[in-house]
């Protein structure tokens, strides 16, 4: 059995592969792409709180990234403490847990009026129609992206993930995008300057940071674009998979469905278990800065290891049954959103907009039925999920 | 041993208070605090549990 995360079969049914893994290789070399993989719970759980040994300075992808564009836009996911916790403490306070709750009456208004077109027409395709604009017009207006820059700005994020099979070269088209990307991001914050909002990115300008040497001083050009394209990235694709994967769970669960119709309270569980089931962030890749020993094997200072989230979600040493999808499971220890210095930062948005778009959505398709032959997978290297998900009432 | 939360690494995720109201509470500063830092015994695997779960890692015993 091989792990190869670019391959497209892979895509469409990761578990397999990851259960065959933990039982017969907890850890996991795979020469040709060159990396370790752990895949069980308490591994993935113990690495990821271990920033010391596993770095993410090198990315957390597995596929190589250009250090030039690490080093000119840096952001937190590919930094370590103590730089990590400074940009990170600049944004934190916007994303807690009581910030993203008074978020709530935009995100129920956004989520209606994705949501009315789709009522009245009886169905259509939950990513692109619904899971797709909802979390990009949440976070572009926290950012404070002008509207009419935000359907490009999502779709080359969406290129710049997308990979060929079974190759971790980035394609042409995933580098063009990039540099769309950037070049935008480039011209947007002059524009600001002169015409300031009251969006995140304007607060940055403003923002002082932590030096070296104890003083504080402004944010660069770079470290802004670092915190627009992180949070631009990070804040619309994971969610997107969430939601789509919750709908096409419920497709197949009617009674969980009517359930959670019935009672909407018992929605914050069902996220929870959503997440374990199909984690949207599969992996996240590390390197090792000191020899380590795992299954009296040694990984060697340098190696790069993935933690595999998406199998230690499904671990059967963790949970019982653990491929059986099950809302009423006590609240596990959550992996999906990962664990400690690098916990996601939009953990309490993701479960605010995932909660409230289900909610709306089940008020207006009480029944619905995904047709799963005409679903589409993504195919991008650490997340995981529905490119296409067409539904009817029912 | 004290029990203490890391006002650099709360981020007031909350998870502490709901396993154990009794000896977290999170203020209105999105920061989690302290309520009883010597818990006695019959928390102690509360206690363990919100030191597991911490999403921050923020929750520690320290020496006194």
């Amino acid at each position: 059995v091989e792990l190869n995360p670019f391959s497209y079969e892979f895509h469409e049914d990761p578990y397999p592969v990851y259960r065959w893994l933990r039982e017969h290789a907890p850890l996991y070399r795979n020469a040709e792409l060159d990396f370790w993989a752990l895949s069980r719970f308490r591994d993935v759980y113990a690495a990821s709180l271990d920033w010391q040994t596993y770095s993410s300075a090198e990315g957390t992808v597995l596929e190589r990234l250009d250090p030039r564009y690490l080093d000119q836009t840096p952001m937190m996911i590919f930094l370590d403490p103590p730089r990590h916790d400074r940009l990170r403490k600049l944004v934190s306070r916007a994303f807690t847990p009581r910030r993203v709750a008074a978020l709530e009456p935009f995100v129920r208004a956004t989520a209606v009026r994705l949501l009315e077109p789709l009522a009245r027409a009886g169905g259509g395709d939950f990513v692109k129609d619904f899971s797709t604009p909802l979390p990009m017009e949440v976070i572009f207006t926290l950012l404070g992206v002008p509207d009419a820059d935000r359907v490009q700005l999502r779709e080359w994020t969406d290129q710049a993930l997308d990979r060929d099979p079974d190759t971790p070269a980035l394609p042409a088209r995933a580098i063009a995008a990039m540099m769309q990307q950037m070049r935008y991001w480039y011209e947007l914050l002059p524009e600001l300057r002169r015409h300031p909002n009251d969006g995140l990115i304007c607060a940055l300008f403003d923002a002082e940071i932590e030096t070296d040497d104890g003083g504080t001083t402004r944010l660069t050009d770079g470290e802004i674009i670092g915190f627009c394209s992180l949070l631009g990235a990070a804040g619309n694709e994971t969610t997107t998979k969430l939601l789509a994967d919750a709908a096409v769970l419920c497709s197949r669960h009617p009674d969980t469905h009517a359930l959670l119709c019935a009672e909407p309270g018992r929605l914050p569980d069902a996220i929870e278990e959503v997440l374990r089931f199909c984690s949207p962030a599969q992996y996240n890749a590390r390197t090792v800065m000191r020899d380590v020993e795992w299954y009296g094997q040694t990984v060697p200072r340098g190696a790069r290891i993935l933690l595999l989230i998406g199998s230690a979600t499904r671990d059967e040493r963790e949970f019982p049954d653990p491929d059986r999808f099950d809302i009423s499971r006590p609240a596990p220890t959550q992996l999906a959103l990962g664990q400690g210095v690098h916990f996601c930062l939009g953990a309490s948005l993701a479960r605010l907009e995932t909660r409230v778009a289900l909610e709306e959505f089940g008020r207006r398709f009480p029944r619905y039925v995904v047709d799963e032959s005409r679903c589409a997978r993504v195919h991008m290297s650490n997340v995981h999920g529905w490119a296409t998900v067409p539904f009817t009432r029912a | 041993m004290r029990l203490i939360v890391d006002p650099d690494l709360c981020e007031g995720n909350g998870v502490c208070e709901k396993l154990a109201p009794e000896i977290f509470r999170l203020g209105d500063d999105d920061q989690a605090r302290v309520l009883v830092d010597h818990p006695p015994d019959s928390a102690s695997g509360k206690v363990e549990q919100a030191i597991r779960r911490c999403p921050r890692q923020a929750i520690r015993l320290v020496p006194d």
